[in-house]
């Protein structure tokens, strides 16, 4: 790895100015993207700005609405009982990052800003409609997660913008998510397809009122399938909805082929997990219905 | 490059340095306090031979800048016995044969004290998972997996017999040969 320098500020705003002192200063949270980064690819980041000491980013709350500081991990999010109880995709998703040592290091603000297509986190927030919160020199704002991916890591963030909290709302009663991913191996691999499903049933237990479908690693984004979502919407998850669902899922993705998988193989494996992800939310909605 | 102070606990005492940015927590450790339990197996998260504890939880010393540490409490595998003594999770992995080049071990055992502690009866699907960060390049799997129930399961091990059940005291070299 090469040199470098580090600053470790203790708020936003000191964090900004360090990021805009240098050209590719970068910010630092658990470190276990960007150190490999570093370490294996040759990365060169003249000047690391750790995040550690910026208090605020490391909280978490679960009063109404879920608030996820940047630098919350995702050991913290995944073992979370208000997290596991009310947004069970999220905990689904973060359960699989890494393996316990890098779920205690890696943070849910470091694999989102890290934007790739593959991450575990992503889908589940943009399935829940989470608010991101950006922190920087020329001020604050929020926008949509959904808006916040712009390709493999790319993101909206401006040179010396900080992602500080990640918003989520709490899904109303009857609602239920449930993220999986196809991996050939149970751990410590990443996603070839990835599918994330958030709904809630109407006042009757059986109609599906409203539902997002986030696709992972079959696009240069979490995807929603705005098809499978209109499949599922009005429907009971009957056979046939969930086919078209499958279905709309794989027309939406836009895979590549690669050493993981063939496009091909991905669109297959969408029409599967689509199917088997609605099926274990409707069981949550189910279970949460009261 | 300035040089940064730092201090953090490491084994229950004190520790100090002035370290580069770049110098990783694993070879402050090695290097700097000549802690060579810890392991580095590909430096890339992937293989666990790393692992200790920061602050109770356990992580990737190769992942971990020194820097990062600065007023930690950290655990090596050094510091689970005092010298002379086993813990009951390394005594029932010499005890089951669970080590065979030996060098995953250090880092398996921190994952699986971190991991016993915090889930003191998993299945052994959940404590393959457990320790599913921690590869072994002998595939010892089986044999560690053994051992670890055995501590689960609170068997006698022939080391623990002498000594308590947190610390126990190693058999006195065999002589003669």
């Amino acid at each position: 790895m090469r040199r470098f320098d580090y600053a470790s500020p203790t708020s936003v705003a000191e964090a900004s100015q360090a990021l805009v002192s240098r050209p590719d200063a970068r910010p630092l949270a658990g470190g276990t993207d960007l150190l490999i980064q570093m370490k294996e690819r040759g990365r060169i980041v003249p000047l690391v700005v750790s995040l550690r000491r910026v208090g605020a980013l490391h909280e978490l709350s679960a009063n109404g609405s879920l608030a996820i500081g940047a630098m919350v991990t995702c050991g913290e999010v995944a073992e979370h009982d208000a997290v596991r109880r009310y947004w069970p995709i999220l905990s689904d998703g973060a359960e699989l990052v890494g393996s316990i040592q890098i779920r205690n290091r890696g943070t849910v603000g470091g694999n989102v800003c890290n934007a790739a297509p593959s991450a575990d986190v992503s889908p589940a927030l943009v399935a829940l409609a989470a608010t991101a919160h950006i922190g920087g020199s020329a001020g604050t704002r929020s926008i949509d997660i959904e808006q916040f991916f712009r390709g493999p890591g790319q993101t909206a963030l401006t040179r010396g913008e900080v992602l500080t909290r990640i918003d989520v709302p709490r899904p109303a009663a009857g609602s239920g998510g449930a993220y999986l991913r196809h991996v050939p191996r149970r751990e410590m691999d990443i996603a070839v397809v990835a599918v994330g499903v958030q709904l809630r049933l109407a006042n009757d237990g059986r109609t599906v009122a409203d539902a997002r479908v986030v696709l992972g690693a079959v696009a240069p984004v979490p995807l929603r399938s705005r098809g499978a979502e209109v499949a599922l919407i009005g429907s009971t998850l009957d056979a046939a909805a969930l086919t078209r669902a499958g279905e709309a899922a794989a027309a939406d993705a836009r895979p590549i082929s690669d050493v993981r998988a063939t496009a091909d193989y991905r669109r297959e494996l969408l029409k599967v997990y689509t199917r088997r992800v609605a099926q274990i939310a409707l069981g949550r909605a189910r279970a949460n219905a009261g | 490059m300035p040089l940064h102070q730092i201090s953090l606990t490491v084994n229950g005492r004190r520790a100090t340095g002035q370290v580069e940015p770049a110098k990783l927590l694993l070879d402050f450790l090695r290097e700097d306090l000549g802690l060579t339990g810890t392991k580095e197996g590909c430096g890339t998260g992937d293989c666990g031979a790393c692992t200790v504890h920061v602050d109770g939880k356990a992580m990737h010393s190769c992942l971990t800048l020194g820097v990062e540490a600065d007023g930690a409490q950290v655990t090596t595998v050094e510091g689970l016995a005092s010298a002379g003594s086993l813990t009951p999770i390394q005594a029932a992995i010499v005890e089951y044969g669970g080590t065979q080049c030996g060098f995953c071990i250090p880092g398996i055992v921190m994952m699986a004290t971190a991991f016993l502690r915090d889930h003191p009866h998993p299945s052994e699907d959940e404590l393959r998972m457990g320790i599913a960060g921690n590869l072994c390049r002998c595939t010892g799997y089986d044999k560690i997996v053994k051992g670890l129930f055995a501590v689960i399961e609170g068997r006698e091990l022939i080391l623990t017999r002498a000594g308590s059940l947190t610390e126990i005291p190693l058999p006195p070299e065999p002589e003669g040969e």
